[in-house]
C-alpha cells in the first residue's frame, strides 16, 4: 500500500506539525506500507495569495498513492478517492480568530471575501475524505461549531517519549516554542516583574521574524529583567530541548488557545510540572489538571507570577505535581502503532 | 539570505532531480555559512503548470527551480538550473563553487 502523507509547507518554518508529519511517516513505514511526505508550498500573505494556494490545493494530484492522510490546510483539500483527514488546523483567521487580532483578516479589505471563500471551501471538500480525525478536541469543537462536521480525536503522541528523562528541579520555569504573539511568551516576561521569588525565565525557541525576537528582548529591557529572563532565539534541537526540560523547575506553556501543543507532553515525559492558562486548550485539556498534574490560572501576568512563586518557593509540590503529570501521560498511553493503524483502517 | 531550491517528483518514485537538488541544497549550505536553505518539492501531475503558477514562494530572497517541471514558478528573483550540470558522484566543494556563485550571483 502506498500512503501518502499530505501537508502543507511554510518554507523556513519548523515546528511541531513538521515534526509530527515526518514522525507519521515512519510509523506507516511501521506497519509495512509505503509512506512519502509531500508538503504542499503555502503562504496567506499578501492575502489575496491565500486564494491562490487554496486553488492550487485542488489542482495537485498525488495519484500514485493508495491513500492520502492529509494534515493541514489547505493540503487537506487535495482530491483523492481515498483520502483520510487527521486535522491538526483550519486557516483559524477565517473561524475563531476572525476578530481576534492574532487573525489579521477581519477589517482587510478583502478579509470578508477570503473568510466566506476558505469557509466555503472546507464545507464542500472537507467531507470529501472517508473519516475526519483531528488531534484535539479543541480543533474537534472549532470544526463542529464552525462547519458542522462531526469529527473523531485521535491525539498524537511525542515523536521520541524515549529521549526525555527526569533531572534535578532547577530554579528556572522554562518557556518553549516559536517566537511569536501566539505563544505569549512576552505574557511570562510581564510576569516576571510580579515574581517574588528567585525563579527565572527561560525563553527558548525560533523567531517567526526578527522584529518578534526584537520585541520579545526589548520587553526584557523595558522592565530590568535582564538578569532573571533569558532569551534562546533559535531552533532548539530535541537533546538541547530534554536537557532544557530536565533541569527546569516547571514549564510554562500559556500560548493562546492551541490546536494541541506539545510542550506539555514533553514535560510530563521530563516529570515536570506544567503552568497553562484557562484559555491554552490543546493538550492541555487532557493533560494539565490544577492542583494535580500543574496549575492552571487566568491568562494575567499576576496570576502566572503566582503559580511561578508556588512551585520555585515549594519544591516537594513541583515534584508530586511533576511525577504526576509523566504519571498521568503513562495513563493516556499514546501510542504511533494505534496512530497508524486507525488512520490506515 | 534564504535560498529556497524547488523540484518536482513523483512520489514513491525516487528521482534524479531531488537527489541533484539535495546536492545543490548541501553545496549552498557549505559555501554560503549563515544562509538559511530549504527544498520544495512539488507532486507532478496533469495540472502541474498551473498549480506551480499558483505557488507564491515569495518568502525568499532567491528561488533555485531544479528541472523543467519547476520552470513555472514565479519569482523576481529566479535562478534556473539545470541537473545535468551537477558536478559527478563524490565531488569536491571547488567543483560545486562555480554553479553555487552562478546561482546567487
Amino acid at each position: 500500500m502506498k500512503v501518502a502523507i499530505v501537508s502543507a509547507q511554510v518554507p523556513f518554518v519548523r515546528g511541531g506539525a513538521e515534526v509530527l508529519a515526518e514522525r507519521l511517516v515512519e510509523a506507516v513505514r511501521a506497519t509495512g506500507a509505503e509512506a512519502e511526505l509531500v508538503a504542499l508550498p503555502f503562504r496567506w500573505h499578501p492575502r489575496p495569495r491565500l486564494l491562490d494556494h487554496l486553488l492550487a490545493a485542488r489542482l495537485w494530484r498525488v495519484e500514485e498513492a493508495d491513500r492520502v492522510i492529509a494534515l493541514k490546510f489547505p493540503g487537506y483539500l487535495l482530491p483523492h478517492p481515498d483520502k483520510v483527514v487527521w486535522l491538526l488546523h483550519q486557516h483559524r483567521p477565517a473561524y475563531d480568530l476572525w476578530e481576534h487580532p492574532l487573525g489579521g483578516l477581519h477589517g482587510a479589505p478583502e478579509g470578508e471575501a477570503i473568510r466566506a471563500a476558505v469557509r466555503r471551501a472546507d464545507d464542500a471538500w472537507l467531507p470529501e475524505a472517508r473519516r475526519i480525525h483531528t488531534i484535539s478536541r479543541t480543533v474537534s469543537e472549532r470544526l463542529r461549531r464552525f462547519n458542522g462536521i462531526e469529527s473523531t480525536v485521535l491525539s498524537p503522541p511525542l515523536a521520541d517519549p524515549g529521549a526525555f528523562r527526569a533531572g534535578p528541579y532547577g530554579g528556572y520555569v522554562l518557556s518553549l516554542g516559536r517566537l511569536t504573539p501566539d505563544k505569549r511568551h512576552g505574557l511570562l516576561v510581564e510576569a516576571m516583574r510580579h515574581v517574588r521569588s528567585a525563579a527565572r525565565l527561560i525563553v527558548a525557541g525560533a523567531p517567526a521574524t526578527a522584529a518578534e525576537e526584537q520585541a520579545l528582548r526589548a520587553l526584557v529591557t523595558r522592565h530590568g529583567l535582564q538578569d532573571r529572563v533569558s532569551i534562546l532565539a533559535g531552533w532548539i534541537g530535541e537533546r538541547e530541548k530534554a536537557e532544557l526540560l530536565a533541569d527546569a523547575r516547571a514549564v510554562a506553556f500559556t500560548s493562546f488557545d492551541e490546536d494541541y501543543g506539545y510542550v506539555p507532553l514533553e514535560a510530563a515525559a521530563s516529570a515536570r510540572p506544567v503552568i497553562v492558562c484557562t484559555d491554552t486548550g490543546g493538550v492541555s485539556d487532557l493533560l494539565v489538571r490544577d492542583g494535580e498534574t500543574g496549575l492552571v490560572c487566568e491568562p494575567d501576568p499576576r496570576a502566572l507570577a503566582e503559580a511561578i512563586d508556588r512551585l520555585t518557593l515549594d519544591r516537594p509540590m513541583a515534584e508530586r505535581l511533576g511525577a504526576a503529570a509523566r504519571e498521568r501521560l503513562r495513563a493516556l498511553d499514546l501510542s504511533w502503532e494505534r496512530v497508524a493503524e486507525e488512520l490506515l483502517r | 539570505m534564504r535560498i529556497l531550491i524547488a523540484t518536482t517528483f513523483v512520489p514513491f518514485a525516487p528521482g534524479t532531480e531531488d537527489r541533484a537538488a539535495d546536492a545543490l541544497a548541501a553545496a549552498l549550505v557549505a559555501h554560503r555559512p549563515g544562509a538559511a536553505v530549504d527544498r520544495v518539492r512539488l507532486p507532478r501531475g496533469e495540472h502541474l503548470a498551473l498549480a506551480a503558477r499558483l505557488t507564491d514562494l515569495g518568502d525568499c530572497e532567491r528561488l533555485v527551480t531544479v528541472g523543467a517541471g519547476a520552470a513555472g514558478l514565479v519569482h523576481p528573483a529566479v535562478r534556473s538550473w539545470d541537473p545535468g550540470e551537477a558536478p559527478d558522484a563524490a565531488p569536491s566543494a571547488a567543483a560545486w563553487a562555480p554553479i553555487v556563485e552562478t546561482l546567487l550571483r
